[in-house]
């Protein structure tokens, strides 16, 4: 229950993103909805898991490949549906606090905010490119085999003339 | 060397357009890869052969060959911020222009035409400050009070930085400003309010200015190859968040 009013207060946070960032009035939800159910990932995962770096993984690939094909359903770039999902994921807590208590001159917690922020910025981005290197991957194989299967048709019909 | 002649002008204007185009997208928050594909589509649909293109988050420089001639032109880049509308519509305009390859007054027009529909967004990002604080003041752990006070304070600053924004170009003090706006206020509620407690309340306003998705989006430049613009933008962000932490902390120490 706790999950889903966390979701919820993520997906309110997004939209104002989403409205900062001026995404076009029909594609504001859209937008919003990639970034919650990323985080719904990670909540998901964390009941059988227990570090962070796995599931923010998970959670970037899965954000990855939902805004490439929104991209592709609804023609827009993939930027849009990405750059306000990342907003439930991104480590703006902990750089905060990097921060605060580096002015504070507390090394140990600047030591487990930092790479807290370190690890998140790290493996969602890894996220990210793994999903978009899958995507193209899949997407090139398709051409190729069109193409192939296209030359081999036009042979055939060749032959059969 | 040969000198390009006087009625290649459209042909020098296409190429200045061409990059106009890239830096739009690159100042309204595209990415590295994605401008430089855009200019390269385009110069490539117009003839232009063999064209060397890099963009980086403070310039882009582009040489490309015409009927064996080379054109040679920068862009330089200033400040950057999502405008995610603009950024669509600056590339629709060049898959556009790479399909129809109109001439180059129909070329300037498609341009205009964009530069012609800035609209006024102060209620829109006004309201989106007001959303921002709220949720995230909820979420890491304020009360609805504090909540609402953060949602409110968010709206302040926006109203409160405008001006100042208009004063100083340097992004550093703007956002310091804005921190230590966030914090006054925040100070001062919990005057009045002793119930509320000033971390929660700024937290909310915290997460508009601190450069998370910056960071973020630092790491993915590096990890896709663009490991110069990827480091400027990472120790952009760890600079923007200190300053954030110091006008917050700062002001907070006295409260």
């Amino acid at each position: 229950m706790k999950g889903i009013y966390d979701m919820l207060l993520l997906f309110m946070g997004a939209l104002g993103f989403a409205l900062l960032f001026n995404v076009k009035k029909k594609n504001l939800i859209l937008s919003a909805t990639g970034g919650t159910l990323a985080f719904g990932i990670y909540l998901l995962l964390g009941i059988y898991i227990d570090g962070i770096a796995f599931r923010y993984y998970m959670a970037g690939v899965f954000l990855g490949l939902y805004s490439e094909i929104c991209a592709r359903i609804f023609k827009l770039p993939a930027t849009i549906p990405l750059v306000v999902g990342f907003i439930p994921l991104i480590p703006g807590y902990s750089l905060y606090y990097t921060m605060h208590y580096l002015i504070r001159e507390d090394m140990d917690m600047v030591m487990v905010y930092g790479l807290e922020t370190w690890i998140i910025a790290a493996t969602l981005a890894t996220g990210i490119i793994s999903a978009g290197a899958i995507f193209h991957t899949i997407r090139k194989v398709i051409i190729l085999y069109r193409r192939n299967y296209k030359i081999r048709d036009i042979n055939r019909r060749k032959d059969y003339v | 060397m040969k000198q390009i002649r006087k009625n290649d002008t459209e042909v020098i204007e296409i190429f200045s357009m061409a990059l106009d185009i890239g830096k739009n997208i690159l100042v309204s928050g595209g990415e590295m890869n994605r401008v430089e594909d855009t200019i390269k589509r385009i110069l490539d649909s117009y003839g232009f052969v063999s064209a060397q293109i890099c963009a980086t988050t403070d310039i882009i420089m582009v040489t490309a060959q015409y009927k064996g001639e080379y054109l040679t032109q920068c862009r330089r880049v200033g400040n950057f911020s999502y405008n995610l509308e603009e950024m669509e519509a600056w590339n629709d305009v060049s898959r556009y222009i790479c399909k129809e390859k109109p001439d180059a007054s129909s070329f300037r027009e498609k341009i205009d035409e964009i530069y012609g529909t800035n609209r006024s967004l102060h209620l829109q990002l006004a309201i989106s400050y007001l959303l921002i604080s709220f949720a995230f003041a909820m979420f890491f752990g304020g009360s609805i009070a504090e909540a609402i006070f953060s949602g409110v304070i968010g709206s302040l600053i926006y109203i409160l930085e405008r001006p100042v924004y208009r004063i100083w170009d340097n992004r550093f003090l703007r956002v310091c400003y804005s921190a230590i706006v966030s914090g006054l206020l925040a100070g001062l509620v919990h005057k009045v309010f002793t119930d509320c407690r000033p971390e929660y309340i700024c937290i909310g306003n915290i997460m508009v200015f601190i450069p998370g998705l910056m960071i973020t989006n630092s790491f993915r430049e590096m990890f896709s190859n663009n490991i110069q613009s990827g480091s400027i933008r990472f120790v952009e962000a760890i600079l923007v968040s200190l300053v954030v932490a110091i006008g917050i902390a700062g002001i907070l120490f006295f409260i």
